[in-house]
């Protein structure tokens, strides 16, 4: 096993533990020589940190950024360190620490905190200016120091004293556990953690009950057991700590507070992020880094335990008798699951496909001969139940992404000192595999532009009349053969006068122009765009929503913005249902067949003569009670020969997209059905007019209209 | 687990021949590398695409997977010809992608020398030469040697406009 030294020293930031390289042999070397080195080497470290200062100052939620300041600054304080230049190396040392915590998630990169790094990073050069002519520190620097250290002691966090000494020693576990058993731990580690998570979050302020507690018990518990087993200490501990946490909860020890849940919830993200050095240790085989915020963790959790079994030895008796009711084995055989890797399950699906129909095929052959069968029927239904059984494995309820981002609104409320209720409305809405793992991102920025924009501080929101509390939907839904997953907040809404004078600025908007409400919310999305007066380390620098609208369209999904001043604000993403089943009607021209989402269908009939006008210029049009809706003929549209070329011959389905209306002339009706969405992309390409295509029973492929599209083609030109 | 792969690799490039999928179009011999191709099928009927190439007949349904056909003729430039019991469908994977093709017949799988390759593209009137890696030419015969991958790219320029502008 390798292991790199740096890494083990960068693990150790924020402690002055770089004194191995001031030891021995170093000192007999002529020191004035390596200075010099010094200053030259720093050069280089501070043209990188400059650079990325621009882009923290852009993007100061990017913990990755903060990650290479840290590292950058850290470079510099242990070169200083090793070559005895005192003031660079206080300086630095302030600076890390800061950046450390900033990193750890230990206070926020709130705006200020961000000037005072960026202003750290600029005086850095001339700190080691001074120091290359042994002068002191300037004096503006030092001020500067005295903020960071206040910044810095905000959450007040003992050094962590007791491990920097265990610290100083790389992590020496060992690699012999076996590898398979390491990743199947870390697999069902992440499980666990995701469960414990979530009744964490679900029991947030209110009350714990026995079940919630039990399982909390449990999923530390199954943790700890194969991490002692594995020798992942860390983990070990912290799941340990934890589970005695809640050994003591079940026993009625224990009052599961706010606080607990609060300090739970740091050590599970402290969990994870063991998981993803163990995951990052198991692919590069170097060394297990270790997460120095993990002593501070295990402190709280230690100290939960002692204080309140202090205060709270008295009341035990009525707990107790509440929580040997459950049985924790049947529980756990409920949660049991089989991991499959998504190519084998997409051809499972497939070949169920194909079992289907060859079914029908034989059923086909059985009646051209003449034939019955008994079992013929029966073999039907078992292969439509597998087919039904398959194409619902690869769906996935969004609840699960919900929940991810009702932890995400939890915690930038807190950032921002606001208070969010978040509800769920459809969450058992399906939707595939692949695409909830795309939406994460869109939507992690969009629940934290509500929270830091759209939301009122308390105080605003009762003097609005308002509850304290904001309010955030999350929302699914399907709706015209698309899936619409929607973030609602009763905030302030979206300030139309102000995009639209920022748009005026920006030139992106004449003034004088005429926009809908709707289009001008649709200007934020344009690169750049932010109106907010201050910019918060959340959000506000207008870099995100192109950033979101990106990620939507590369779905070929689109977002759109609803709002009113005072009322709050929507943003929604329709997504289309690439393996989604589509409820679609079947028609035919000629003798291709296609599919019309049904969503979309309003009606359909045949025509009589007097109800088709022709109107030079605009084509033709259908008088529908009264109203008069475009007549397209789908033929045309698609470029193929039809069997009638007269409407009232053929059928006219009304179909209805976004408000706009359209009677679509087709050959004929064939069937109303439940097909699976195929994509045409994975062998070909995407195709204007068209979402995707299915396999009929007989084994013919009918291609499924996209309705929208369908508009576009049908009166763009 | 790699290592031994890139050796069969390797072993299979020192290989002195190769295996071809002789095809015809026309009157002419083509091949495509037997590693290229997956199954050959008889005709069906495709579901048109609308407003695509005209080289692209349409999709189908190839056991759940919906593949593009392309035929051949069309895509060559060559003049059409009505499909009889002959016709069959060359499946090729290439990248993840699979296409259908659609060709006069199929005739044999030839091994081919390397020695009997010659790798410039072939100079022909009518077909546009980099469609082809090269030609063989085994005892008498001339077989094209189609460049597979570059088949697989549906959304180039129509050979038609190709071959004009070529020719201008």
């Amino acid at each position: 096993m390798k292991r790199s030294n740096s890494v083990s020293r960068r693990n150790r930031a924020g402690t002055d533990a770089d004194c191995d390289l001031t030891s021995g042999g170093w000192m007999q070397v002529d020191l004035a020589e390596f200075r010099e080195l010094f200053f030259e080497e720093t050069v280089d470290h501070l043209e990188v940190i400059e650079e990325i200062a621009s882009a923290f100052v852009a993007a100061p939620q990017d913990l990755e950024l903060v990650n290479r300041i840290f590292r950058s600054v850290h470079s510099v304080k242990g070169a200083a360190t090793s070559f005895g230049v005192e003031p660079v190396v206080e300086f630095t040392h302030h600076l890390e620490n800061c950046l450390e915590r900033i990193r750890n998630g230990q206070i926020a990169a709130t705006a200020d905190i961000v000037e005072m790094v960026i202003r750290g990073l600029d005086f850095l050069p001339e700190v080691i200016e001074n120091a290359k002519n042994d002068q002191p520190m300037p004096p503006t620097a030092a001020g500067l120091i005295a903020r960071l250290q206040e910044a810095t002691s905000i959450e007040a966090i003992p050094a962590p004293r007791a491990s920097s000494a265990a610290q100083e020693t790389p992590s020496e576990v060992p690699f012999s556990a076996d590898e398979h058993l390491l990743r199947d731990f870390l697999e069902e580690a992440v499980e666990h953690i995701d469960i414990a998570e979530q009744v964490l979050l679900d029991i947030g302020g209110g009350a714990a009950s026995p079940d919630d507690i039990g399982c909390l018990y449990r999923a530390f518990h199954s943790i700890k057991g194969v991490a002692g087993f594995l020798g992942l200490d860390d983990i070990h501990a912290v799941t340990h700590a934890a589970e005695s946490l809640f050994d003591r909860a079940r026993a009625g020890n224990l009052r599961v507070t706010v606080t607990v849940v609060d300090t739970v919830l740091v050590c599970v993200d402290a969990l994870r992020r063991q998981v993803a050095f163990a995951e990052r240790w198991l692919e590069n085989q170097g060394s297990l880094k270790r997460d120095v915020c993990l002593t501070n963790v295990l402190q709280e959790l230690n100290g939960v335990n002692n204080r309140q079994a202090a205060e709270e030895r008295t009341d035990t008796l009525a707990s107790f008798v509440e929580t040997t009711t459950e049985s924790p084995v049947a529980r756990q055989a409920a949660h049991e699951n089989i991991k499959v890797g998504r190519e084998r399950l997409d051809q499972l699906i497939n070949v169920i496909g194909e079992l289907v129909i060859a079914e029908s095929m034989v059923q086909i052959e059985f009646a051209d001969h003449q034939l019955s069968s008994r079992s013929l029927p029966e073999l039907r239904k078992i292969a439509r139940e597998l087919q039904d059984l398959s194409l619902s494995l690869r769906m996935v309820p969004v609840r699960g992404i919900f929940q991810k981002m009702s932890r995400v609104a939890r915690d930038v409320a807190r950032k921002v000192g606001k208070r969010v209720n978040v509800r769920f409305e459809g969450e058992e809405t399906e939707l595939d595999k692949s695409m909830v793992d795309q939406i994460g991102d869109p939507l992690v920025h969009m629940v934290r532009n509500a929270i830091d924009h759209g939301f009122e501080t308390p105080e605003l929101r009762t003097a609005n009349g308002k509850a304290p509390d904001g309010h955030l939907v999350l929302r699914a839904y399907h709706k015209d053969g698309s899936i619409c997953i929607e973030i609602e907040d009763d905030g302030r809404g979206l300030d139309r006068d102000a995009i639209r004078q920022k748009a005026v600025e920006r030139g992106s908007i004449d003034e004088g122009d005429d926009r809908t409400d709707r289009e001008i919310y649709n200007l934020i999305f344009e690169p750049g765009f932010s109106t907010a007066q201050s910019v918060t380390d959340i959000s506000g620098r207008g870099v995100g929503m192109d950033v979101v609208r990106k990620n939507i369209e590369s779905m070929q999904g689109f977002a759109q913005i609803t709002s009113l001043p005072g009322e709050g604000a929507t943003f929604s993403m329709w997504l289309p249902l690439t393996l989604a089943i589509v409820d679609g009607l079947l028609v035919q021209v000629s003798d291709n067949s296609y599919v019309l989402p049904i969503t979309s269908v309003i009606e359909s009939l045949r025509p009589e003569q007097a109800d088709i006008r022709r109107v030079a210029g605009r084509g033709e049009l259908l008088v529908l009670r009264g109203a008069s809706v475009p007549l397209v003929r789908l033929h045309n549209l698609f470029n193929v020969t039809p069997q009638f070329t007269d409407p009232c011959d053929g059928l006219l389905v009304i179909i209805e997209n976004r408000g706009k209306r359209m009677a679509l002339f087709v050959d004929q009706l064939v069937a109303q059905q439940q097909v699976v969405m195929k994509s045409l992309e994975a062998n070909y390409e995407r195709v204007e007019g068209i979402s995707g295509a299915t396999i009929l029973g007989d084994g013919s492929v009918a291609l499924i209209v996209d309705t929208a599209a369908l508009h576009r083609l049908a009166f763009s030109h | 687990m790699t290592e031994l792969s890139t050796k069969t690799e390797t072993d299979r490039l020192d290989e002195s021949t190769r295996q071809f999928l002789v095809f015809s179009l026309e009157d002419e011999e083509y091949g495509i590398e037997i590693m290229h191709v997956q199954e050959i099928k008889s005709l069906a009927h495709v579901a048109p695409i609308p407003n695509a190439p005209e080289h692209v007949k349409g999709v189908l349904n190839l056991r759940g997977t919906i593949i593009p056909i392309v035929d051949l003729r069309l895509r060559f430039s060559m003049p059409p010809r009505e499909y009889d019991r002959f016709t069959v469908i060359i499946v090729v994977a290439i990248e993840n992608k699979r296409i259908g093709l659609v060709v006069d017949g199929v005739s044999d799988v030839l091994e081919i020398n390397v020695e009997d390759i010659d790798d410039s593209p072939p100079l022909t009137d009518e077909l546009d030469a980099t469609w082809f890696r090269g030609v063989g030419k085994p005892s008498e015969r001339l077989v094209f040697l189609l460049d597979v991958p570059r088949l697989t790219r549906t959304n180039e320029v129509s050979d038609r406009e190709r071959l004009t502008s070529c020719s201008n």
